[in-house]
């Protein structure tokens, strides 16, 4: 019984970090029609960065933060700024672009921090547990949770009920009569690039108290995160919610289950929700 | 005989309605029109027929064979064959590798694995027909991004012949084309002999008079009109739609 | 002039024409004796991954399918080779071969089915997944390891059942040679007949084949097929030359590199992926001789260059150029 509860906890906060990952893609891919398979680096360099500032430095875990954040939003925009704009509407040569992204920042972070893992790791003020019934869960977990749940109110508030989440919600559906409408897409789309980067890369501190910072595991994450916003629809900032829930449960349940094929449930997981969803990953537009 | 019968004939795309209810018929060797303004549904009509499409509801039947739900490439073989509006030829191919893939197409040798593509001399008689009626030969090794639109307008028309269909399907046969190239056409539907059924949908209103023994007006997906082209041009609910643009042409 | 019938080229002429393929092909015959059995090796790896690039490049280059998967069937073949030999004991080249070539098709007929339920854009997905599927079985099933590694380690030559016969860098060499002239006419024959014509079809407008009475998607349903095939052959072959066979020949960084040669070659050109296969081993054997970790670096910066600046390929820039100054001048001087 408390096996489950640990487990359920632990699936709810790695969905929480999915769906800080899943969010930025969905918004991305919905907004500005990009896919950017880097996403998953960003998170990775994010989670490096902040070791670099709270473990090695010592710093507070605010700076960590804000440092994380702010070297995976320059990374995210330099990218966008340089290579992605170019290839508007070719999502095939996207997901090969930002392949080759993938190998060249997983490489520079190995040359830079070196091929060592980095074990979880956490702000002090964070490492401790909480009790519940009597038994004690990591407290870190619950600030994943609790980013995770604010982002995505966060999201939900700006999308329904502002002037800007009108904007975008109106550029993810018609991109040419948005600028018509002289509205600058491109500086909201920088902007919202920059947001769903820092989110990126701050997720990979938090993160870190569960997955520590390491060169190996991206892809998975960057998988997983791909099968929530596929499940989830683009856009759909609920959607995403659940499809992160879902997926973060499936995998931390499969993985205590099944420990030794969890590299083949996850793949299986993809291809069976690929093969049922093979309408398009361009969901609500046509 | 009956070469095409349509009933009831409907398409949605989620709420808005493409085709609505369509009934027709058409005899062999008939030439009919579609005319109707723009987005009136003639297109998405033509993908039903050809099989592009599904339809929401209602029956389409070849020489008496329903083949409602029948996939594309299978209709071809039951003697279908289209041109499209929009260019959908083979751009980075050769005018004589189009022309080629065309021939093939409903011949058992588009499945040979071995022997080169053009090798088949049989087909080079008919090669060469196709494109010396299009005025093409001389253009046959060039890319056909490379050629000029009217010619490859006039490629697309030769596509559509190369399988010698029996219900040939004509979208916008003669958009971009010159008043000269476009007579060219009508010549050539003229000729085209009584085996053939010929439906055409365009806006060039000297094409349709100059070929349709009857024409059917479509608007907002429905049939509003039908008969021989000297009543429909006198029809006043088609002149409404049309706003009287084509009555300075119409009769010239 | 119009009605004018063309005078045949001169035979000289044709021979022209078909140079580069002659004059490659001697080069490569000739000039391994010259070298040294290091460089023999490394020309054995590129005739080996041209292979793999063209099988791709019948997926990829003519059909128009991106598929980030195909070196699942490059694995299958190698593994079937390297499982036959350590769980079974067969090391007969007459009955390795044809099984790995097999089963490798077999394998891309069983995930064509999946992926190409599948639209477009989730076709490169599916087929990425569906490859890391397979290594993922290749890495976490014992039964495939063997030596304390993730992967069949001790891969000896094949047994060609040729009295006397010994296996050294040269003469395996031209034996990898001789399977890729024959893979290479084998293709070239496909290519070039209705059904390789109709693939490229369907790459530049499926639709229009479609209503040109084709089925388009048997067509790619057996492209696949045919490539997968194909890629087992290479596959095989590499698991002869490195001696083992790895989980990782199955994933998707074997996948990217086999199309990153294919972008970089040329696609729709056969040649193209050859050229392609030779730069970039020579790439990696470059950066292994001076950064061997920075190898991820160079191989992604060259998939990023490949993508925004090669689209044609370098196939395509040496045809124009042979053809425009070489072919092309002394054809306009023939037909006078």
């Amino acid at each position: 019984m408390d096996g489950i509860l640990l487990n359920l906890i632990n699936g709810i906060a790695f969905g929480m970090l999915l769906f800080l990952l899943a969010s930025g893609l969905s918004v991305m891919l919905g907004l500005m029609g990009i896919i950017n398979l880097a996403h998953g680096v960003l998170y990775m360099i994010g989670a490096f960065i902040g070791w670099t500032v709270l473990i090695q430095c010592r710093l507070n875990f605010g700076l960590a933060v804000l440092s994380a954040g702010l070297g995976a939003g320059i990374i995210g925009l330099m990218l966008e700024r340089g290579f992605l704009r170019r290839l508007y509407k070719q999502p095939n040569e996207q997901v090969l672009l930002t392949l080759g992204f993938l190998y060249i920042f997983t490489n520079l972070t190995i040359w830079i921090w070196g091929p060592r893992p980095r074990i979880p790791f956490t702000a002090p003020f964070l490492a401790g547990s909480i009790s519940i019934g009597g038994l004690s869960y990591p407290m870190s977990r619950f600030l994943i949770i609790l980013v995770g749940l604010a982002l995505a109110a966060g999201l939900w508030w700006l999308q329904d009920k502002t002037r800007a989440g009108a904007i975008i919600r109106a550029g993810m559906d018609n991109k040419e009569m948005t600028t018509g409408l002289g509205i600058n897409l491109a500086r909201v789309s920088t902007l919202v690039f920059f947001l769903t980067a820092f989110i990126a890369g701050a997720a990979g501190l938090i993160g870190a108290s569960v997955l520590g910072a390491n060169t190996t595991n991206i892809f998975d994450i960057l998988l997983l995160s791909l099968v929530v916003v596929i499940i989830g629809g683009v856009g759909s900032i609920q959607g995403t919610l659940v499809g992160s829930l879902l997926i973060g449960l499936i995998d931390n349940f499969g993985k205590a289950m099944f420990p030794q094929f969890a590299l083949f449930t996850i793949y299986l997981a993809m291809v069976i929700i690929l093969m049922i969803k093979p309408s398009g990953l361009l969901g609500r537009r046509v | 005989m009956e070469a095409l019968r349509v009933e009831h004939l409907s398409k949605d795309f989620g709420g808005v309605q493409a085709v609505r209810n369509v009934s027709m018929s058409v005899e062999t060797g008939e030439r009919l029109a579609m005319i109707g303004p723009n987005g009136a549904g003639k297109t998405t009509l033509f993908n039903l027929l050809s099989g592009q499409l599904p339809p929401t509801n209602g029956q389409v039947y070849l020489f008496g064979q329903e083949i409602t739900h029948m996939a594309a490439h299978r209709r071809a073989h039951l003697g279908i064959a289209r041109s499209f509006q929009a260019t959908t030829l083979f751009l980075n191919l050769t005018v004589m590798d189009n022309i080629l893939l065309a021939l093939h197409g409903t011949r058992p040798s588009r499945f040979q694995i071995f022997r080169s593509a053009t090798a088949y001399n049989h087909l080079y008689t008919k090669t060469r027909e196709l494109l010396d009626s299009m005025d093409l030969w001389e253009k046959r090794d060039d890319p056909v991004h490379a050629i000029s639109y009217g010619e490859q307008r006039k490629l697309e028309i030769a596509l559509s012949l190369a399988s010698e269909p029996k219900l040939l399907l004509m979208d916008e046969p003669s958009t971009g084309l010159t008043t000269a190239e476009s007579a060219d056409v009508i010549g050539m539907i003229r000729n085209l002999g009584k085996d053939i059924t010929v439906i055409l949908v365009a806006h060039d209103m000297d094409l349709v008079f100059g070929v349709a023994e009857r024409i059917i007006v479509l608007h907002y997906g429905e049939i509003i009109a039908e008969g021989a082209p000297e009543e429909i041009s006198t029809d006043s609910r088609v002149n409404e739609i049309y706003m009287g643009a084509e009555e300075t042409k119409g009769n010239a | 002039m119009a009605g004018q019938k063309r005078i045949s080229l001169p035979s000289q002429i044709q021979i022209i024409r078909f140079a580069p393929y002659i004059g490659g092909g001697l080069l490569l015959v000739i000039l391994p004796l010259f070298l040294s059995t290091y460089i023999q090796s490394l020309l054995t790896k590129c005739l080996i991954f041209a292979i793999f690039a063209m099988s791709l490049d019948i997926v990829l280059g003519y059909t128009g399918l991106l598929s980030l998967g195909h070196a699942a069937f490059f694995g299958t073949g190698g593994y079937v080779v390297g499982v036959l030999l350590t769980r079974f004991g067969i090391n007969s080249f007459w009955i390795s071969a044809p099984l790995a070539i097999l089963i490798a098709g077999m394998v891309a007929a069983v995930l064509g089915l999946i992926a190409l339920r599948a639209s477009a854009m989730y076709f490169l997905l599916l087929t990425f997944a569906l490859g890391q599927l397979l290594y993922s079985v290749a890495w976490e099933l014992n039964w495939l390891h063997a030596g304390g590694t993730q992967g069949l380690p001790g891969i000896l030559k094949p047994v060609l059942g040729i009295p006397g016969f010994k296996w050294s860098t040269i003469n395996f060499y031209y034996f990898v040679f001789l399977v890729f002239i024959i893979c290479y006419f084998l293709i070239y024959r496909l290519v070039n007949s209705p059904f390789g014509r109709a693939l490229q079809g369907i790459r530049e407008s499926e639709p229009r084949m479609r209503a040109l009475g084709y089925n388009t998607w048997l067509y790619k349903y057996i492209a696949f097929i045919i490539g997968g095939a194909f890629a087992g052959v290479a596959g095989m072959l590499s698991a002869y030359y490195k001696g083992m066979i790895l989980a990782g020949d199955l994933g998707v960084t074997t996948s990217a590199l086999a199309m990153l040669m294919v972008i970089i070659g040329g696609v729709g050109t056969l040649f193209g992926p050859c050229i392609g296969a030779i730069v970039i081993v020579f790439l990696e054997f470059f950066a292994s001789s001076y950064t061997p970790e920075r190898w991820p670096i160079i191989l992604g910066a060259a998939f990023v260059a490949a993508i925004l600046w090669l689209r044609g390929g370098i196939a395509i820039h040496l045809t124009k150029l042979w053809v425009k100054r070489v072919y092309g001048s002394l054809k306009s001087r023939a037909s006078i």
